[in-house]
This record gives C-alpha cells, sequence and structure tokens, in this order.
C-alpha cells in the first residue's frame, strides 16, 4: 500500500473499524513514516474534538447513524455493482494467494447456505409455529390495538399478514442518571398540550439543576415554556445559578420579555442576590428594564446600580 | 487646628444630611387607621407598639415625608431621585396593633406583624409577609410572594406570579396569581381560587378553583367547582356537588355526598360516593379520556349505570363489577342484550341498582371501568 492508500485508512482506524491485520499493517507504517504520522496525529486531534462535541448533540435522532449506514451501505453497493465481472475471484485471472483465500471462502459459504436452505425445508413443517399464535404472544394484555390492517390473507395457507398500532400503559422506574428516565423527563417538558406534565417534569429535573443537560433544559423552560406557572418554577430552580454566565444571560432574557411581573421579579431579586457589585451587569439590567413598566423591577435595578457603583 | 476641626465637621454635616434617620411620632386611637403612601422603599411594621402613638423612622434623607396626625394617620413620603438612592430605603414603622392598616408600597416590600383591625396591603411587585389579621384583609402586589397568617375577616390576595400563602380565613375568599402556588388553611366562607400552578386547601365552604398547571388539593370542602390544564384534582371529602375537570390528570373523591361530574383528558378517575342523603341527587357523569374510571356505590343507591369503553384493551377485562351487568352489543344497543361468551367481552355495560334511579354514566375512551360496592 502506498502513503496515500494509508492516510485513507486513518479515519477507520480512529472509529476502530479495521480489522485487526490491517489495523497492525497501519500502526506498523505509521511507526516508520514520518508523514503519514503527521497525517495520523491531525486527524485524531480532529477526532478528539468532534468526539466532545458530539457528547453535547443531544437532540440528534437516534436513527440519524442507522440512515447514515445504510446509506453508506447502499453507495458501497452501488460502487460495488460497478466492478467488472472478471474482477469476482472466480473469475480473476490474477492468481494470488488472497484470491485464493476469497475463493475457499466464497465456496464454503455457498456449501453452508445449500446445508441450511435444504434443511430448513425438511424441518419447517414441524417447528414452525403457527405464525398468527406468535405475533398474539408478543402483544400485551393490556396494550390497545388501533388502526389494525389486513395486508395480506392467503386462503390457500391460510397465512394472515395484520399491520396496525399499539399502545400500552407505561410506567417506568429509574434514576434521574438514567437516560431512559432524562429522556422521558425531557419528552415531558416538550408536551405542549399538557402544561401540567410540563410543570411536573421541571420540579423534578429541578431537584438535580447542578447537571449541564438538565441546566439546559430548565433554561429552555424559562425562556420558551408558555406557561408562566412552568417558567416561574423553572426560575425558582435556576436562582441560584444567577452566578453563571448562561443562567445570568437567560434570566436578562426574561427581564427583558417576559410578560409576567412576577417572573421578571424573582429573576431581578435573583441576579442581585448572585451579582452583588458587577458594575457591568448593573449597566445591562439598567439598559434592559428602562422601560419595564413595573416599578418595583425599576427602583430595584437603579438601587442596584447605587450599590454597584 | 481650627481648620483640621473645620474639615472634620463639614464632613460630618454632610454625612449626617444622608444617613440621619428621620424621626416623627402621631398619636393614633383605637379603630383608627394608619395609611402610608411610600413612593420608594420597604415598608416594616411592627404592630407590638404599647403608646397609643405611631413612631417611624425611615433611614433615608434623601425622603421627606409629610405626616398628617388627624384621626386616622397618614404618612406620605415624596419620590427622590432614584439616581441619588444608594441602597433599600426601609420605613420602620411602630404602632399599637387594634388598628387598621392602609399601606401602599410603590416600590418596595411589606412586612406587618399581628393586626386586630383590617389590613390593606398593596405594592407593585414586592413582596408581602403578614402576621394574624383580625379583620378583613386586601393583600396585593404584582410580583411577589404573599405570606400571611390567620384572617378574621374576608380575604382577597392577589399576586401576579408570586406564590399566596395565607392561613384560616373567617369569611370567604379569593386568591389569584398567574404563575405562583395558593396554600391555605380553613375557609370558613366560599373561595375563589385562580393559580398557576397548584392549589391546595385545607377546608372550605363552596370552593371554585381554576389552575394554569398543577394540582389541585381540596381537603373538605361544602362544594367543589375545580379546574385544571394539567394536574390531579383531589379531594378527601365534598359534602355537596362536585364539578371537575383535568386536561391530564387523576381525579380522585375519597367521601363524595353528592352528585358528581369529572372527567380527565389523561388520567384516572376514583370516586367513592359517601351520601349523606340516599334520596338526593347523586347522578355521576364520570369521563377520561385514557384512563380508569373507578366507582365505589352504596348497595342501597337507586342507581342505572352505563358503562362504555370506547377502545378496549387487546385481551383485559372491559368492565369489572360488583353487580350484575348487562353487556350490551356494540351497534345494537336496543334489541341486542346478549350472554357474554368467549369470543365476546363487554364494552358497553348497563345495570339497575334497587330498580333504577340516578344516572351514573361511567365512560373511558380507553382503559377499564370498575365498579365497587362501598
Amino acid at each position: 500500500m502506498s502513503c496515500k492508500d494509508y492516510q485513507h485508512q486513518i479515519t477507520l482506524l480512529l472509529y476502530d473499524e479495521l480489522s485487526e491485520s490491517i489495523r497492525v499493517e497501519l500502526e506498523t507504517h505509521l511507526q516508520d513514516c514520518p508523514n503519514c504520522h503527521e497525517a495520523y496525529e491531525s486527524e485524531k486531534t480532529m477526532h478528539s474534538v468532534l468526539a466532545e462535541d458530539a457528547a453535547r448533540w443531544h437532540d440528534i435522532p437516534s436513527d440519524l447513524l442507522v440512515e447514515s449506514r445504510r446509506a453508506l451501505a447502499d453507495e458501497l453497493d452501488r460502487i460495488e455493482r460497478k466492478r467488472s465481472w472478471w474482477r469476482v475471484p472466480a473469475f480473476s485471472v490474477v492468481f494470488t494467494p488472497m484470491r485464493l483465500l476469497e475463493s475457499v471462502a466464497l465456496i464454503a459459504m455457498g456449501l453452508a447456505l445449500g446445508v441450511y436452505v435444504s434443511n430448513q425445508r425438511q424441518v419447517s413443517p414441524q417447528i414452525a409455529p403457527n405464525p398468527t399464535q406468535e405475533q398474539i404472544s408478543g402483544i400485551p394484555r393490556n396494550g390497545t390495538i388501533s388502526n389494525l390492517q389486513i395486508v395480506n390473507a392467503d386462503p390457500i395457507t391460510g397465512q394472515v399478514e395484520l399491520a396496525g398500532e399499539i399502545s400500552q400503559p407505561l410506567r417506568f422506574q429509574g434514576k434521574m442518571e438514567d437516560d431512559t428516565v432524562r429522556s422521558l423527563l425531557f419528552s415531558a417538558l416538550r408536551d405542549a398540550n399538557n402544561p401540567g406534565s410540563r410543570l411536573k417534569a421541571v420540579e423534578v429535573l429541578a431537584q438535580k439543576p447542578t447537571d449541564e443537560m438538565i441546566e439546559e433544559a430548565l433554561i429552555n423552560a424559562l425562556v420558551y415554556d408558555g406557561d408562566a406557572g412552568v417558567r416561574m418554577r423553572a426560575i425558582e430552580a435556576l436562582q441560584k445559578f444567577a452566578g453563571e454566565q448562561h443562567v445570568r444571560a437567560a434570566f436578562m432574557h426574561t427581564l427583558g420579555n417576559d410578560t409576567d411581573a412576577g417572573i421578571r421579579v424573582k429573576a431581578i431579586d435573583a441576579l442581585m442576590a448572585r451579582n452583588s457589585r458587577d458594575v457591568e451587569l448593573a449597566k445591562s439590567l439598567e439598559a434592559v428594564t428602562k422601560k419595564d413598566d413595573n416599578p418595583y423591577i425599576r427602583s430595584k435595578v437603579l438601587e442596584f446600580v447605587g450599590t454597584a457603583k | 487646628m481650627i481648620r483640621v476641626i473645620g474639615v472634620i465637621s463639614g464632613s460630618l454635616l454632610l454625612l449626617s444630611t444622608f444617613t440621619i434617620p428621620l424621626f416623627s411620632k402621631c398619636p393614633i386611637s383605637d379603630g383608627a387607621t394608619l395609611i402610608v403612601r411610600a413612593p420608594v422603599g420597604d415598608l416594616q411594621v411592627d404592630t407590638n407598639g404599647r403608646e397609643a402613638a405611631v413612631d417611624f423612622q425611615v433611614d433615608n434623607s434623601l425622603l421627606q415625608v409629610q405626616e398628617n396626625c388627624g384621626k386616622d394617620v397618614e404618612l406620605t413620603g415624596n419620590a427622590p431621585d432614584p439616581a441619588q438612592i444608594h441602597g433599600t430605603i426601609v420605613w420602620r414603622i411602630v404602632t399599637p396593633k387594634n388598628v387598621n392598616l392602609d399601606l401602599v408600597a410603590t416600590a418596595g416590600n411589606i412586612d406587618i406583624g399581628n393586626v386586630d383591625g383590617d389590613s390593606i396591603l398593596r405594592t407593585t411587585g414586592g413582596h408581602i409577609t403578614a402576621g394574624q389579621i383580625k379583620g378583613k384583609a386586601a393583600i396585593i402586589t404584582q410580583g411577589g410572594l404573599v405570606k400571611a397568617g390567620n384572617v378574621g375577616g374576608d380575604a382577597e390576595i392577589r399576586s401576579q406570579g408570586g406564590t399566596l400563602e395565607i392561613g384560616d380565613v373567617g369569611g370567604n375568599a379569593e386568591f389569584h396569581t398567574t404563575a405562583g402556588q395558593i396554600r391555605a388553611g380553613s375557609i370558613s366562607g366560599a373561595v375563589t381560587a385562580e393559580g398557576g400552578r397548584a392549589i391546595f386547601i385545607i377546608k372550605a365552604g363552596d370552593v371554585k378553583a381554576t389552575t394554569n398547571a398543577g394540582d389541585i388539593s381540596i381537603g373538605d370542602a361544602a362544594r367543589i367547582n375545580a379546574k385544571t390544564a394539567g394536574g390531579s384534582i383531589t379531594s378527601r371529602r365534598v359534602r355537596g356537588p362536585f364539578q371537575g375537570h383535568t386536561e391530564s390528570g387523576d381525579i380522585r373523591l375519597d367521601s363524595a355526598a353528592a352528585w358528581v361530574e369529572a372527567s380527565t383528558g389523561q388520567g384516572n378517575i376514583v370516586v367513592h360516593l359517601a351520601p349523606e342523603n340516599i334520596d338526593g341527587d347523586l347522578h355521576m357523569d364520570l369521563q377520561a379520556g385514557i384512563g380508569d374510571v373507578t366507582v365505589y356505590v352504596p348497595p342501597r343507591l337507586k342507581a342505572t349505570i352505563d358503562a362504555t369503553v370506547q377502545r378496549p384493551a387487546f385481551q383485559a377485562q372491559q368492565i369489572i363489577s360488583d353487580f350484575p351487568m348487562n353487556g350490551i352489543a356494540p351497534g345494537r344497543p336496543v334489541q341486542g342484550l346478549i350472554p357474554n361468551n368467549r369470543f365476546y367481552s363487554p364494552t358497553h355495560s348497563q345495570s339497575l341498582l334497587n330498580g333504577g334511579g340516578n344516572k351514573i354514566t361511567l365512560h373511558t375512551s380507553l382503559g377499564k371501568i370498575t365498579i365497587r360496592r362501598q
């Protein structure tokens, strides 16, 4: 392999997707070749940065990786189909040890497949369960079926294929650290039609506001939730972190935009309690609240400005 | 030397103009009203004064207070230039407790002790705390929390966002907050409570409670009308009719003495019917979107029960009853009384208890219905 070929393998090495033999070969080469080693170090740095960044991508759909792999597989198939027929090992004119190995493997696979298919045919009438029964046993008793459609019904074999939707009651227990628990709580936070559920989710998440993801979720609730009660509960949970830069920014946004005076009052009280004598903050607060229609807020800001100076 | 003394004296004089508190005193008689209009600063009213007089001091000389010592005592402050105010201004007032209070803090908190008379406490955004108020109370803030002890008469408590906490109320009560909780003790009269979050009332007469998000919990009430956009509604005992609706949450009545109309979008409904008058109006209409409906009825009740599960679960029993029920075939309610068989589990059943009478309608779109003997 040339250096160019080796450098193409570096990404796969970092994703741990190389076979053992190629990995060893590549690692040996990297030790001997300064240029490739430099390329490897550079790729590795980028890889670690991406890995750190990826840890914050919580909203990526879970099926994205599956989709990507599928697209990759399709593309590889397409490339594979373009290969000339004579490059298939059986027809290859180049008779190398690797080609020989590939041919043997292909023959072995073919034999194995043949044996498997013939066995299946022989035993299928005895061991195959009633497909309908098998599927019914997989449906929970308390599940509710809707939108049921008969996809296929073969009168000769009696085979019926059904499709529909099933919903069932959910009860899940776990710790706040569990991914499923968090996902469910974050899902509750996004339930646009149910402010009560959102409020309860905020109340539960407020128990662990030190967690970065939870803090972000609470900030989102404070800034974007349409229900004043939810926003108020979020600000109550965040108030002791009003000294942190991003929480402070969220509070400033609240002061400038929230229509509920009570929430603005909470924001101003928290900001003042956690950031006394911060001249820059005082100036920003003065600008943000200059036109606030609530005299208490204006007065508190002026008081803060006076104290900070 | 003289120059040094002069500089020191001058500095002290200058300093004193900013820091020397303003003292004053006005006589006040029993039942009179103390009126305070504070354009700036917090109001702290100590009601343990032993003299028949109001003492007050303001710890900032920028503020000029005008006192009117008539039958009622009125203290009014000017509004100083906000840019010159450094720190919090506090009005410290000492008064005997057998007076009425009418306090307005334009931009500050209000804190009062126990009062024998009526109290009107208003601020544009601060917090209000009060001790026991023997008379009527009107406590209003545009933003902060309100915390008060018992109120002897009627109470009107409002905040645009803050939480309201109040003890017992001797008369009727009105509570309003857009984003806070409401917590109240025993209320002798009727209550109207509109909250942004949970509402808790230990005991009351007629209750009308509405919240945007959060639970409604009423310990004991003569009558309840409750509505929440998301949260549970519970009551340990309701002595009269109950009407309740939640978009999402459970409804649970541990003891309902009269008719019940309850609905939930998602959640369970549990009602224990415990009538004080078995011949009274005891109809029930319980509707759950997604959730179970469970009702406990006394065996002596005359009732016509109609139970429907719109979308039954796959293999679970849909309607469970301690009383004999007649299953009705779907689409054939008139002639379709059919016995249960292995292919058919009823999703619509009827029953007549003691010859029929009070209409009990139980419905769930997705869930099960349970009818138990009390």
